[in-house]
């Protein structure tokens, strides 16, 4: 989050002005060309009954009237928290709790931690389609040959949208692995000490230090989850692609197949303005329930 | 100084012996795969063959991807000169006006005409040119046909005598006799019968094999130019209760990718494959690198109901419409030189297709390809190619509803009455869009 | 940091994170080795677990059948390019909202923050429509732009020039300094580990980028490494081997650049979320 900002305007130096406008506009000619233009371009696009090249008529909010009532719309986005309630909180987890394997390692320390990591490294659609898809394949598959099973583990709807998730964790633990040791390796040891000294065994000492001065990095890293799974589009499109029967149909696959199969490109940026605005809701909302404040 | 002078000049005059620039074309396609390597060989011949003109290809991604480039590319005014393209795909991008249609001078420039090609597909293409184009001329010039074609394990189906005294399975004449001898060879081969793409992801295929049953029962989707679901609701609903019958009894088995259909059956752990004739190179480089465990055959997709009417589709090769560059008669003359030379060679036929140039159909050479001279006189009979709506076809929005409501179907995950409404629905919404 | 004495426990927790972490590697590993594998022998069942000898006919078969090596060049000038010119343009961005007043400051950070939760793929095809008519299709120039204007680094950035004391800008400042100056001979090489960090991670980043290639290319020698490698993979016929095989040649470079600089790689995504 945001820190304050420093000390308050300071009205010296107009010049200043001029050389920040030199710093900043660079970035910022890229910034508004390629990401504020097309932005501003799909609320206008989300206006019309455009087709997928752009090319339609002006209508008002019509597709926001045929989204509050699209049923598919509103599935998608249940399947869309599910996914999130699969994936933030356990990754978070997984995180903290493999943070607290590798620091009481020393000489192993830096080999486990680069095995943990590794998977972040990966493209997408390597951890899809020569990972995943491979090893979980129905016929030919490790995973059922050595259960002796014929499973089609992604054909399945009830264990489909797990499957993506379970997938997701293992390829992007390892970033939320790495903050949460920083932020154990932020703890002072004397907190500890005291704690020691005052009685507390190994449990208690987890308890009552580590857990309440690990909670601003947690509530951090759920944050930076919430939005992250949101967005999530790559992994589905992969491996599902929405299925089996839409049971992993996620907002931004909807958006994709109203877009490059119906050819609705209205409809679908009216679909992508939705997602955006549930995304800053619910960003506002958890930071106001956690209260983060940044760990310097 | 001296030195520079006299490259300078040597460098002139080479250039004046060099010989004229060949006109460039943009050539794209999606053939991947072992279809890939033989247009790949087939460009490369042109380009060797004369130095007027030089084709650059690109391999895009099959299916809706590579339509929605082309249709991207036409709107922005930036299209290559020449691809390649599905028939099925032809009321949808005729209507989108992503296509420019040849004249018959243009094509007698190349020395193509009409009639040299397949009738079945010139009837076909030249309806849709009619109903979507408001035309009596063609939108692309025909390579190929491919369709459903059945491919069996001959070593363990003769050891379960299955097999007729020509070599060819029994019970081909019936779906009882079918279904029948299948079960046969499920107990007798220990053997999956028929290895097929059942999987929710890629729904292609139990599309395919579902709408050959349903046209060889006389179902139509298409009643005066309109969608209606008469048949569907009958012919159709019965071809879904027979997949998922089979695939209840373990006949066709249950969420098995492409590529697992494919290794299944070439690692004879099926009887029967049923998969379009595509993958029949995939079976002539087995065999003859001596790592396929079995002798096999091709046969024509067989008759099971009223007709032997078998799914089939056609590449077209053709030119994208540019409103905003319009394409200059050098450039189309050009495009279909290449196009009538691509479509001479017989080299494509060796990916398992059938060549829709006549001359070449009828050649010696095509009629002793093996095993292609096993299936390809009966199935150039039978085609049966998509509905001419632009909601189907390759690329189109049908595939959704079919991975979503006849996979499930199929796999006994949802009743079959139920699924098929709700695929009809779907299908109707589309229409409307 | 608890500091544990050596105990039971203590050994068999060790032992447990060593067999996770040999367990968590096996995917990979399992890639690795059907890639060295005869097609046929992929699909053996009890499948072999280490295949010995190698058999590499299907890297063989990729290299013969595309251009790989050349989508390898397309992502590096692409990866490079795009974190030459994101780096430097985020540092002076940075610089100038962390130290210099100017007005629309607030707006302008606010919006780096709405921006960053944006998800890209909303985008894709109006950014594509903008491509072509400025004729960047199918071009480095198209490929690189869009991803060079990414918000991460210069929020990144900020926090960390915010922690460098007033008082180094300030005597620069008496002494003559320009801005300029300071920014690259000061606040930059006190905060050189997490540049270089962050440059890492805006590399990888781009590498791995799938979606805007697989936009804004139409040829086959324009390709990245992640797009062109799923086009091998539609390859027909039996193609286990063949799909891992593309997997390993597409996650060496990502690998190579991770083990090689991985200190900095971890310090970077620390700070990437306001960590130290």
């Amino acid at each position: 989050m945001p820190p304050a900002e420093p000390n308050g305007p300071q009205k010296k130096r107009k010049r200043n002005s001029w050389i920040a406008y030199a710093f900043v506009g660079p970035f910022l000619l890229f910034y508004v060309l390629f990401l504020i233009y097309p932005a501003l371009r799909v609320v206008y696009l989300s206006l019309t009954n455009s087709d997928i090249a752009g090319q339609g008529h002006f209508t008002g909010l019509a597709n926001y009237h045929e989204l509050v009532f699209d049923q598919e719309f509103w599935v998608a986005v249940g399947h869309t928290v599910y996914f999130v309630v699969l994936t933030v909180v356990p990754n978070t987890a997984v995180g903290f709790f493999l943070a607290l394997l590798v620091l009481r390692l020393k000489r192993l320390r830096l080999p486990i931690l680069s095995a943990l990591f590794l998977p972040y490294v990966l493209p997408v659609s390597v951890v899809t389609n020569c990972i995943a898809l491979w090893m979980l394949d129905a016929n030919f598959g490790i995973v059922n040959n050595l259960l002796g099973t014929n499973t089609a583990w992604f054909g399945d709807a009830g264990f489909a949208m797990p499957g993506v998730a379970l997938v997701t964790i293992w390829w992007t633990v390892g970033f939320n692995m790495l903050l949460f040791i920083a932020g154990l390796q932020n703890i002072p040891v004397e907190y500890y000490e005291a704690a020691a000294l005052d009685g507390a065994n190994g449990f208690e000492r987890f308890l009552f230090v580590t857990c309440p001065l690990i909670w601003p990095v947690a509530s951090l890293v759920l944050i930076l989850q919430l939005i992250a799974q949101f967005k999530i589009f790559d992994q589905v499109y992969l491996l599902t692609f929405g299925g089996p029967s839409n049971a992993t149909t996620v907002v931004l696959l909807y958006m994709y197949r109203e877009a490059f199969q119906q050819g609705r490109g209205g409809y679908a940026s009216a679909v992508a303005m939705a997602l955006v605005v549930i995304i800053v809701v619910v960003s506002l909302v958890q930071s106001r329930l956690l209260r983060v404040k940044s760990v310097r | 100084m001296k030195t520079l002078t006299l490259v300078f000049a040597v460098v002139l005059g080479l250039r004046a012996y060099a010989p004229a620039a060949p006109l460039e074309l943009t050539y794209w396609d999606f053939l991947g795969g072992g279809d890939g390597i033989r247009m790949k060989q087939i460009v490369e011949a042109f380009n060797k063959s004369q130095s007027d003109i030089h084709v650059t290809e690109s391999t895009l991604t099959w299916g809706e991807p590579f339509y929605t480039k082309v249709h991207t590319g036409v709107v922005a005014g930036q299209t290559p000169d020449v691809m390649t393209y599905h028939l099925s795909h032809f009321p949808a991008g005729i209507k989108a006006k992503d296509l420019r249609p040849f004249t018959t001078e243009e094509l007698a420039a190349a020395g193509l005409k009409a009639s040299d090609f397949q009738a079945s597909l010139i009837q076909r293409s030249l309806e849709i040119s009619k109903t979507y184009g408001g035309t009596d001329q063609l939108f692309g010039v025909p390579l190929d046909m491919h369709t459903l074609v059945l491919y069996y394990n001959k070593t363990a189906l003769g050891k379960a005598g299955l097999l007729d005294a020509d070599g060819k399975p029994t019970g081909l004449d019936s779906l009882a006799a079918f279904t029948k001898m299948l079960t046969e060879a499920k107990t007798k081969t220990h053997l999956i019968p028929v290895s097929a793409n059942i999987y929710s992801q890629d729904p292609a295929s139990l599309w395919r094999i579902w709408y050959t049953f349903f046209v060889q029962q006389g179902g139509d989707f298409v009643k005066n130019g309109q969608l209606s679901f008469d048949d569907v609701n009958v012919q159709g609903i019965k071809s879904l209760q027979i997949m998922a019958d089979w695939s209840k009894e373990g006949l066709i088995p249950k969420n098995v990718g492409y590529a697992s259909m494919v290794a299944l059956f070439t690692a004879a752990r099926s009887d029967f494959m049923i998969n379009g004739n595509w993958e029949v190179p995939t079976l002539v480089d087995l065999k003859k690198s001596g790592k396929l465990p079995f002798d096999y055959g091709v046969v024509a997709f067989p008759k099971l109901f009223d007709n032997q009417e078998t799914w089939a589709d056609s590449h077209q090769l053709a030119i994208p419409n540019n409103d905003k560059t319009p394409a200059t008669p050098e450039k189309v003359a050009a495009a279909l030189k290449f196009i009538a030379f691509v479509v001479k060679q017989v080299t494509w036929a060796g990916g398992g297709h059938i060549p829709a140039y006549l001359p070449v159909q009828e050649s010696d050479t095509f009629k002793q390809m093996v095993p292609n001279n096993e299936y390809s006189t009966q199935a150039a009979k039978d085609l049966a190619f998509e509905p001419t709506l632009p909601i189907f076809g390759v690329g189109g929005p049908t595939f959704v509803p079919i991975s979503n409501f006849l996979v499930p179907a199929v796999n006994g995950q949802a009743p079959v009455d139920q699924s098929m409404k709700q695929f009809t629905d779907e299908l109707e919404k589309f229409q409307k869009q | 940091m608890k500091t544990g004495k050596t105990s039971i426990l203590g050994i068999a927790c060790t032992v447990f994170t060593v067999i996770l972490a040999i367990a968590w590697l096996f995917p990979i590993y399992w890639m690795g080795a059907t890639s060295l594998k005869a097609e046929t022998d992929t699909i053996v069942n009890p499948p072999t677990l280490f295949p010995w000898p190698p058999n590499f006919d299907a890297f063989v078969y990729i290299i013969q059948n595309s251009p790989f090596f050349r989508w390898y060049l397309n992502t590096v000038v692409t990866s490079v390019s795009v974190t030459f010119l994101c780096i430097l343009f985020s540092l002076m961005c940075a610089y100038a909202l962390s130290r210099l007043e100017f007005w629309g400051k607030r707006l302008l950070y606010a919006s780096l923050l709405v921006g960053f939760m944006l998800p890209f793929a909303t985008m894709a095809v109006p950014l594509f429509m903008f491509m072509t008519q400025l004729n960047f299709v199918n071009t480095f120039a198209g490929l690189i732009a869009p991803q060079v204007a990414t918000p991460l680094a210069v929020i990144v950035f900020k926090q960390f020039f915010d922690e460098v004391p007033r008082d180094f800008r300030d005597a620069a400042l008496i002494d003559g300094a320009s801005e300029f100056k300071i920014l690259f001979k000061i606040y930059l090489p006190v905060n050189w580990s997490i540049v270089w960090a962050m440059s890492i991670i805006i590399f990888i980043g781009t590498w791995n980028n799938f979606l805007w290639p697989l936009i804004v290319t139409n040829s086959t020698p324009m390709l990245t490494v992640p797009v062109g490698m799923t086009q091998v993979q539609s390859a027909y016929g039996v193609a286990f081997a063949k799909i891992c095989a593309t997997g390993v040649l597409a996650s060496i470079p990502t690998a190579a650049a991770y083990l090689f600089f991985q200190k900095r790689v971890t310090q970077g995504v620390m700070a990437a979320a306001g960590l130290k």
